[in-house]
């Protein structure tokens, strides 16, 4: 900085005042948004102070342009006020000066230094300067053996893959090293620059060129540590460079990691072994991370990990698995996603053994052989999930495209429980997401008795979640199989399955998949009934296609199947069906297909009880084919008005049961 | 601690050119200013918020007492200059004390005051300024002398603002947060008050005691 007692030699406090006005509204100008004119501001002011103001001037210009993310050169400030001591502008703009060398312009800045692009003297051609900031070094000592040994020793390393280094220097106790000029810029821009993703057969060569360069630093002893989009660098032939290997162990005494915005982005690349802080401890697994969160991003135009702060993006790295690539962008192979999440596996030991082991995996891969990496499945992640959030899964119940459920030990509470959580795929949609929460928080608010109840829900490491009661006995299907059961017994449970529904229904909640295997029993013979809300909103594309063959759609009211809108008579529809089906032992409608008893719930009229079942009681197969019928109106208006019609033959009062108990 | 180091030891090594001697010097030295202040202050039983004397005393301890600590070797700081300025004052009244005695008593050359450099220190100087025990009645005195001195700084455009921030010991990273204006601004009204005080803005009633 000036000392700008030597600029003029003495003047009026008046004229101090009007100086210091001046700069004032200046400042204030660009504060407000505008980009106000120095030449103007110095048209109206007295000769004497004018020489002072215009260094005051460019000074303030030169801080508010960098807050805007310019980069402000000598070269059009010596151009605009020839009378500008070249120096003096230098040292306004923190311009440094090396001999033998013109710096033209500022091409980056980071939390280690900034980079410049600069025209050699001799031998004559452009070159990168990296000036090292003064703060990244714990002494004078530690500066002086970086340049002598870190850079020089990085100077000797030559791969085509790798920025060569010219020369390493100080000057005016500052280091700083020539390298090759990167006239394609950092994979960084690129990537920004066009918006896009790269082809996943671009990104799998481009990271396997990187695994090959990388494999080279760590045969040197050489670990990066900061391997990111913005260290690849890409030379005038478009050839991938890695630069700033061997800086990493500055990286070790970064003074300031929150506030550089240049770490921030870094965060998302970081293993977590180093986002842990064993920077010292990250070896070479953490650069093969780094390669697979480069190949990520390659792919999906985004980092593994990217949140609003770089507090909340060490935590993602540290504690969540990332979307999967094919989420994203389902047309990448699943071979190149299975090597991607080997290199982020957050346990170094599950990662490639070597850079060179990945890069032998991608050139399978881009030979069209199979990768020797093992996919993760879904179920692998669903466990490791659970056992970060403390349980132990026992046993998986359903297996679907939006939510896994699963029995699993709460390690804390040593309770079995359910829990029901969304699927990876599903997490990279918001709308599942959304519907997920929707349907937690409806449920979550019935406390009934024969209804299955939340222990706790929310989300955890990544992962939308609902444990739910565990319910011992087993389902409908599981206790009563292909058999009926005797009357009373099957009336006497439906009967409390309708009141729960009621209840339900007037807590605003619709079931709409109620089937035998949704309906839990105790061990006393309660039925509880569970699975609610899976289906509020019909994706009748997905059953069509892909409802197998033992989910016959035989429990669903003809409306859903038919796509209309649901209410509470579908649910009556759906308690009628159970009804059939525990006295009958067979579903209402059951034929050989998906298809043909699609067909038959939709037009075939609903079958009597006494057809299958002689001597029935008249009226309960009145109740129970009032309940089939196709159309919504026709049925009870509600589950409670279907429950008060069948606790009216369970009375006293009504007529005996004309047939036997024991059928 | 600076204290383990002795003010012999500390000269010692600033007469053998290492200027980075300077700096625990002067820490030690203001640690004692600072404990005068408090002395002083604590003898009052009325406080005057109004009183000048008072603040700038308070000044003195507020900011030693959050951690501010002023560094001899900041280009924008105000507190080497305010002492540089009282003790300048004070050598010449002692040199006239001197003559008058002739020759009694340790006279300082002229020299020892006359070579100053780019950064504001000229470690001669300051060597021997702070080789001084400081007194009470020093300390009176640079109540006194930044007293006269914060007058001499327009209240307009944040002036005055900037110094008494200063002088607490804030930073100019710290100014310029509480004043929502660039370093730079910070770092201009600073020269641009240093440059009242040391006479460069005239016309502003300070009489130019070199």
């Amino acid at each position: 900085m000036s000392d700008w007692s030597t600029i003029d030699e003495s003047y009026s406090v008046e004229v101090m005042l009007t100086l210091e006005r001046a700069c004032d509204a200046f400042e204030a100008a660009w504060q407000s948004g505008q980009r106000p004119s120095i030449e103007e501001v110095l048209h109206g002011v007295p000769e004497v102070g004018r020489r002072r103001l215009l260094y005051d001037l460019l000074a303030l210009e030169i801080d508010y342009r960098r807050r805007l993310g310019e980069r402000p050169a000598p070269g059009e400030y010596l151009q605009r006020f020839a009378e500008l001591h070249e120096g003096r502008l230098a040292d306004l703009l923190s311009w440094p000066e090396v001999p033998g060398y013109e710096l033209l312009e500022e091409l980056g800045r980071g939390a280690i230094g900034i980079v410049y692009k600069a025209r050699q003297l001799d031998p004559s051609r452009w070159v990168a300067i990296k000036m090292l900031r003064d703060g990244a070094f714990a002494s004078s000592a530690q500066r002086q053996r970086f340049v002598e040994v870190e850079v020089k020793a990085a100077a000797r390393l030559r791969h085509p893959n790798l920025v060569p280094i010219y020369e390493a220097r100080s000057h005016d106790r500052t280091p700083w090293f020539s390298m090759e000029y990167a006239a394609g810029g950092s994979l960084d821009k690129y990537l920004e620059s066009t918006g896009r993703s790269l082809p996943p057969r671009a990104a799998a060569e481009l990271v396997h060129t990187l695994a090959g360069a990388v494999h080279y630093l760590h045969e040197n002893q050489i670990i990066h540590r900061d391997l990111k989009p913005g260290n690849i660098l890409l030379a005038g032939d478009g050839r991938p460079m890695i630069t700033d290997f061997g800086l990493a162990k500055l990286l070790d005494a970064q003074i300031d990691l929150t506030q550089s915005e240049a770490i921030l982005g870094t965060a998302g690349f970081m293993a977590p072994e180093q986002a842990a802080g064993a920077a010292k401890h990250a070896g070479a697994p953490a650069d093969i991370y780094a390669l697979g969160a480069i190949l990520y991003s390659a792919l999906t135009a985004r980092p593994p990990f990217c949140e609003e702060s770089y507090a909340a993006t060490i935590a993602k790295v540290l504690a969540e698995e990332p979307v999967r690539p094919t989420a994203l962008c389902p047309e990448i192979p699943g071979d190149l996603e299975t090597v991607c999440l080997k290199c982020l596996e957050k346990d170094p030991a599950r990662r490639y053994d070597s850079a060179r082991a990945l890069a032998s995996d991608l050139e399978r891969f881009l030979a069209g052989e199979p990768v020797t990496a093992a996919a993760i499945s879904e179920l692998d992640r669903l466990i490791r999930w659970a056992a970060k959030a403390d349980f132990t899964v026992e046993e998986i119940l359903t297996y679907g495209v939006r939510d896994i459920v699963c029995t699993a030990v709460n390690r804390y509470l040593q309770q079995t429980m359910v829990l029901q959580v969304i699927t990876a795929a599903a997490l990279a949609e918001p709308a599942e997401i959304e519907r997920f929460q929707r349907e937690a928080k409806a449920i979550a608010h019935l406390d009934h008795p024969n209804i299955v109840g939340v222990r706790f829900a929310g989300e955890l490491h990544g992962r939308h979640y609902l444990a739910l009661e565990y319910v011992e006995g087993g389902s409908l299907i599981e206790r009563f199989g292909d058999s009926p059961a005797p009357p009373r017994t099957a009336v006497e449970i439906v009967v409390q399955l309708a009141r729960a529904m009621q209840y339900a229904h007037e807590h605003g909640v619709l079931h709409c998949a109620l089937k035998p295997s949704n309906v839990l029993l105790t061990p006393n013979g309660v039925p509880m009934i569970t699975n609610f809300g899976r289906r509020h909103v019909v994706h009748q594309r997905d059953d069509q296609q892909s409802l197998p063959l033992r989910r016959l759609p035989t429990y669903t009211a003809p409306e859903i199947l038919n796509g209309q809108a649901a209410d509470v008579r579908a649910d009556v529809y759906s308690l009628g069906a159970i009804l059939y089906r525990l006295l009958i032992g067979e579903p209402p409608f059951l034929a050989n297909t998906l298809a043909e008893t699609w067909e038959q719930v939709r037009v075939q009229a609903p079958p009597a009880l006494s057809s299958r079942l002689p001597g029935v009681l008249p009226q309960l197969d009145a109740v129970c084919r009032k309940c089939l019928q196709k159309e919504p109106e026709s049925r009870y208006a509600s589950a409670r008005e279907f429950a008060e019609a069948l606790e009216s033959l369970l009375s006293p009062s009504a007529t005996a049961w004309g047939f036997s108990t024991n059928c | 601690m600076p204290s383990s180091h002795s003010v012999t030891q500390l000269l010692n090594r600033v007469k053998a050119g290492d200027s980075g001697a300077l700096d625990p010097l002067w820490r030690q030295y203001f640690a004692k200013l600072v404990r005068l202040a408090r002395q002083k202050l604590a003898k009052r039983r009325v406080f005057d918020e109004e009183d000048v004397v008072l603040s700038a005393l308070k000044s003195f301890y507020k900011g030693a007492a959050a951690g501010r600590f002023p560094q001899l070797n900041d280009r924008h700081g105000l507190w080497p200059l305010l002492v540089k300025i009282t003790f300048r004052k004070a050598i010449k009244a002692n040199m006239h004390e001197a003559r008058a005695k002739r020759g009694g008593g340790k006279v300082l050359g002229e020299s020892a005051l006359a070579r100053p450099r780019a950064d504001g220190a000229d470690s001669d100087g300051w060597e021997n300024m702070l080789s001084r025990e400081p007194t009470p009645a020093a300390v009176a005195e640079m109540a006194e002398e930044s007293r006269r001195l914060l007058e001499t700084v327009p209240h307009e455009l944040r002036l005055r603002t900037v110094a008494v921030l200063k002088l607490d010991g804030y930073t100019d990273a710290e100014i310029a947060t509480q004043l929502n204006c660039s370093e730079r601004t910070v770092q201009r009204k600073l020269d641009q008050i240093r440059n009242i005080w040391r006479g460069k803005v005239t016309d502003v009633g300070l009489v130019d005691d070199r």
